[in-house]
């Protein structure tokens, strides 16, 4: 075994094989720079160059392309507060704050160095797992994936905030939305209100973006600030962000055994894994008061686990030929193209090509984790651009990566619906992670109930692996529980004021309304389909009526309360609320309709440019232009497509169709 | 728009109008500089989006005047956002083609209003069959010594089997399943990998695959003695169902039927399935043209196809998914449609019966 894997390695630094590996390394950083086009996207664009190559080669390419992708999606997480792929979700809670700090350079090279630590880790990890990995993989059984799903639910404890019936209300409601689509029992189609956009639930990027992103740059233009307030020292930063890696180096590493074992396992997807390691940063950490105001903990926790998890996932791919996700799916693809059969073979008479993927994945993750650092420090002056400047082209971004999603009309209006949503959940103190958190593990909480009903009841729970995780579950909701920030002191003048409540209260009572009505349809559904989404919505509402009692009623500052718009604005700003905002960003959409997606972006950073940020009109065209000219070249070399507006119904010649 | 452009569109018009009055050659009909959209209405992945990124380079080699082809994945509501949008806008001008799969045709039976297709007006130029094969885990008894005794053993049991939800393509695996009289209690929200590893842990005892899926991953299990295979689906040949030709050894779900029942299967059941066996076997995949697409052009199609079958680097790359099995083109193809799809009205209504008081399933 070691002469092939020293063999492997010498062969994989020589000649062509490294070329190829630095071409899907280059792929996969222009990939991951994107936001929502991830791996798959890229493996999609690989595929029909591998093509009868042979496997030395195509290997290295496709593992470097993938291997890279959760490093570099780390660049819009951190520098715009826009999730730069599903696995990084949880790097903007910390990261963009670290950013508004003027510590975007650390945060990055955090990022970057605690990638490779988990990218390394996950490689050393499946050098051993492939030979030795089977008879553990088939412990985890659907009991033991359920009581996986429960964990993470349980972490959302720690996520919940300041006010736990808003927290766990929160959850709930993300618990519904998840619930949005075909229920898989009976084909019911549960809240879809007749919409064939909805049958498969409302897309997870969507989510993602709608909550985070556009709240964040909604606040950014209103604060008319550039993203870091002082933008002295981002210069400096990038060391003292490898030395964060170094300086909790445990979390680091039990971060990165997170990412590589639920990685593996099947039933919990990479969406969740990187929100377990931000909560077990929290639930870990003796000084939780700075997490989700930039805590560099918070950014190295779903870093190093999203790197981990490529070496975690690719133990069951390897094994089983049983793929984790669409990238893996897509790699599985390219397998077959040049000949592989993956499963127990691979392990048993290709074990050289299994240690190219190995080495392929620990190289790729050095190279791009590198070239990431490098760049991070040019790139982080970003951030001292005036927001007025750079909030178009942010907000060009978004539409452009929730387009992503199916391509079609629905996601710019989704989009909009859910920016809507976050921005009044940030307003108002609603724990956006713990949406998130419910959104995601909704369909694997309630299929995992209803596979273990039929398959044990509860006889699982006698099995030793779901033992020791029930255990786990019980040691998580304990901490849970335990946890309280205290001695916080609320005042009058603070966010948690109970004065001018009226706004909250309206917010509250579309939520409740929200709520109520998922309780109501769920009564013209077949039962198998209505029982959890009933469940859900009853104890939810069962949480929002004694907060609802505390809103209506309390004298005094409350935590039940939250305000963000008592905050200081900085003096001598225009002042504009968050609905003018958003109402440009429905001027946007119309353009779009108008003269599609490209034109149409164009058209909205001019705009925006001239009206906002007073610079002069030349400017603003160059800036058009250069959009314009992006989004085309995305077009051409990528064959990447947009959402078409009236103007593509005349046939037009490229670029303008 | 250029005035050359113009003037190649009206070119490109006249011919296809001239193909039409005057029957032509295909050889008129050239997409040079033409750029040929494929619409893919899945997410990049799935086994309909590598079906399509498979043909594509080929569809540029062999469709006359070598265009640019590009895949254009359309995901959402299960195949019926992206059909819908190539039903509705996809002019009939040989420039868009849609990638099809059995998903797609049981949106056409049961997706209800949200549907505005209609597969049975699409010009489908190919499709592809692909065998299936139900196997058993030996935990459950069997043998795969006698196939009769294998389904007389199982009978004797409750069984589970998984499946994404009653209204997808493993139907036509449930219905063999309640055409053998088998108890199978099926296991929703799993897909093919997810039952295939449940299977290896002893959870689920059934599974199906298509013949290229078990061939890769179930025949190692089989010879290892953890499954044993029961039955194929059989393989549709005109309006009859014959053996799979990939497993020429084993029965199909009606022959087993005949050897248990003494007579050979009929009723509205055995109708669905045979539906279900032309949706999921002889048309699991394939492309089609938009509605109203001229002879010509989808003779071109064919042509360009059959020249891709033929082609040894497609062979090379290719052979495993595709596999060895006559691909149906054409009048074919649009037959193979139609008898998938195209339900008597008793049978529709025995499968709305049926997966409503299985399933609770309701079309909306």
């Amino acid at each position: 075994m070691f002469d092939i894997i020293v063999s492997t390695f010498v062969q994989l630094l020589s000649g062509w094989h490294l070329v190829y590996l630095l071409l899907g390394v280059l792929l996969g950083l222009v990939f991951g720079v994107l936001p929502a086009l991830g791996g798959a996207a890229g493996m999609a664009v690989l595929l029909p160059f591998v093509f009868g190559m042979p496997p030395a080669l195509a290997l290295p390419m496709m593992i470097g392309m993938m291997a890279v992708t959760p490093t570099a999606d780390t660049f819009s997480s951190v520098l715009m507060g826009i999730p730069g792929g599903n696995s990084s979700q949880a790097t903007v809670l910390d990261g963009f704050p670290m950013s508004k700090r003027g510590e975007a350079a650390r945060a990055l090279s955090a990022a970057f160095t605690s990638s490779l630590v988990g990218g390394l880790f996950g490689a050393i990890v499946l050098t051993f797992a492939v030979v030795a990995a089977k008879p553990l993989l088939l412990m985890i059984g659907f009991g033991e994936q359920l009581l996986l799903v429960l964990l993470a639910l349980t972490m959302v404890g720690t996520l919940a905030g300041l006010n736990p019936l808003k927290g766990l209300a929160t959850c709930g409601l993300g618990l519904l939305a998840g619930m949005i689509g075909t229920a898989p029992t009976s084909g019911t189609q549960r809240l879809t209100g007749d919409l064939a956009y909805l049958l498969d639930g409302p897309p997870l990027p969507i989510i993602a973006l709608g909550l985070f992103a556009i709240p964040e740059i909604v606040d950014l233009v209103r604060r008319q600030s550039s993203i870091s307030k002082d933008g002295v020292n981002i210069g400096s930063g990038w060391i003292e962000g490898i030395k964060d890696t170094f300086r909790h180096w445990g979390l680091v590493l039990r971060c990165s055994v997170i990412g590589v074992v639920v990685g593996a396992m099947p039933g919990l997807g990479g969406s969740v894994i990187n929100w377990m390691a931000y909560s077990h940063a929290v639930q870990s950490a003796k000084d939780k008061s700075q997490f989700g105001k930039g805590d560099v903990r918070g950014v190295l926790a779903p870093e190093s686990a999203n790197n981990a998890q490529d070496g975690g996932h690719l133990i069951p791919t390897l094994l089983f030929g049983i793929p984790a996700g669409s990238s893996m799916a897509l790699l599985l693809s390219g397998f077959i193209l040049i000949g592989l059969k993956p499963g127990l073979e691979m392990v048993t008479n290709n074990l050289s090509l299994t240690y190219t993927i190995i080495w392929s994945l620990a190289i790729a993750n050095v190279i791009g984790a590198a070239a990431c650092v490098l760049i991070s420090q040019p790139i982080s002056r970003l951030t001292t651009v005036p927001s007025t400047i750079i909030a178009p082209f942010m907000f060009v971004i978004i539409f452009f990566a929730a387009a992503q999603s199916t391509r079609s009309w629905y996601d710019l209006i989704a989009v909009m619906v859910i920016g809507a949503l976050g921005v009044y959940l940030k307003r108002f103190g609603w724990p956006r992670p713990a949406f998130m958190i419910g959104f995601v593990l909704s369909t694997q909480l309630e299929n995992g109930i209803y596979r273990v009903v039929q398959i044990y009841q509860w006889s699982f729970l006698t099995r030793p692996v779901a033992i020791v995780l029930l255990l786990i579950v019980l040691i998580s909701l304990g901490m849970a529980l335990w946890y309280r920030e205290h001695n916080r002191v609320l005042t009058e003048e603070g966010v948690h004021s109970q004065l001018g409540r009226g706004p909250q209260l309206l917010f509250f009572g579309a939520l409740f309304a929200a709520t109520a009505f998922a309780l109501i349809e769920s009564f013209n559904w077949q039962f198998a389909a209505a029982l959890f989404p009933r469940s859900v919505a009853i104890v939810t509402l069962l949480l929002l009526v004694p907060l609802g009692y505390i809103l209506l009623t309390a004298k005094s500052p409350n935590t039940a309360f939250f305000e963000l718009e008592r905050e200081e604005f900085s003096e001598g700003v225009e002042e504009h609320s968050n609905e003018y905002f958003m109402l440009w960003l429905l001027g946007y959409v119309g353009i779009i309709a108008l003269l599609g997606f490209a034109l149409g972006s164009a058209v909205f950073v001019y705009v925006f440019m001239w009206r906002k940020a007073s610079v002069s009109h030349l400017a603003c065209a160059l800036s058009a232009a250069a959009v314009f000219a992006l989004l085309a070249g995305l077009n051409y070399w990528l064959g990447i497509s947009y959402v078409d507006g009236l103007l593509q119904s005349f046939e037009l010649p490229w670029p303008l169709n | 728009m250029t005035a050359n452009r113009w003037a190649r569109t009206l070119a490109a018009t006249a011919a296809i109008l001239g193909a039409f009055t005057m029957g032509a050659a295909a050889a008129d009909i050239d997409f040079k500089g033409k750029t040929i959209n494929v619409i893919v209405p899945y997410t990049e992945g799935g086994g309909s989006d590598l079906y399509a990124r498979l043909f594509v380079p080929y569809l540029r080699k062999h469709l006359p005047g070598n265009p640019v082809v590009v895949i254009r994945n359309m995901p959402g509501g299960g195949s019926i956002m992206g059909s819908n949008h190539f039903h509705t806008s996809a002019k009939p001008d040989g420039l868009t083609i849609v990638a099809t799969s059995s998903s797609t045709l049981v949106a056409q039976l049961l997706a209800g209003k949200k549907r505005e297709f209609d597969v049975l007006k699409w010009r489908h130029f190919i499709v592809s069959p692909q065998g299936t094969v139900a196997y058993a885990i030996t935990k459950t008894g069997v043998t795969g010594k006698d196939p009769v005794a294998d389904i007389q053993t199982l009978r004797k049991q409750k069984l589970k089997y998984g499946s994404k939800q009653p209204d997808a393509g493993e139907l036509r695996v449930i219905l063999a399943f309640e055409l053998l009289d088998m108890k199978v209690d099926v296991v929703f929200g799993l897909a093919r990998g997810e039952v295939r590893q449940a299977m290896m842990r002893g959870e689920i005892e059934l599974n199906h695959d298509t013949a290229e899926t078990y061939l890769a991953n179930g025949a190692k299990m089989e010879k290892d003695g953890e499954v044993v295979p029961l039955f194929t689906l059989g393989y549709p040949k005109g309006a009859e169902i014959v053996r799979d030709p990939t497993f020429p050894k084993l029965n199909t779900a009606g022959e087993l039927y005949e050897k248990l029942n003494g007579k050979p299967p009929s009723g509205p059941l055995y109708d669905a399935y045979k539906s279900f066996v032309n949706l999921g076997v002889a048309a699991s995949k394939g492309f089609a043209l938009p509605p109203g697409t001229p002879d010509e052009i989808r003779d071109v199609y064919v042509a360009a196809m059959k020249k891709t079958i033929e082609d040894p680097d497609f062979k090379k790359s290719a052979g495993d998914e595709v596999g060895d099995v006559p691909q149906l083109f054409g009048k074919d193809a649009d037959f193979a449609i139609k008898q998938a799809v195209d339900l008597s009205p008793e049978t529709n209504k025995w499968l709305l019966d049926f997966l409503a008081s299985r399933y609770g399933f309701k079309p909306s």
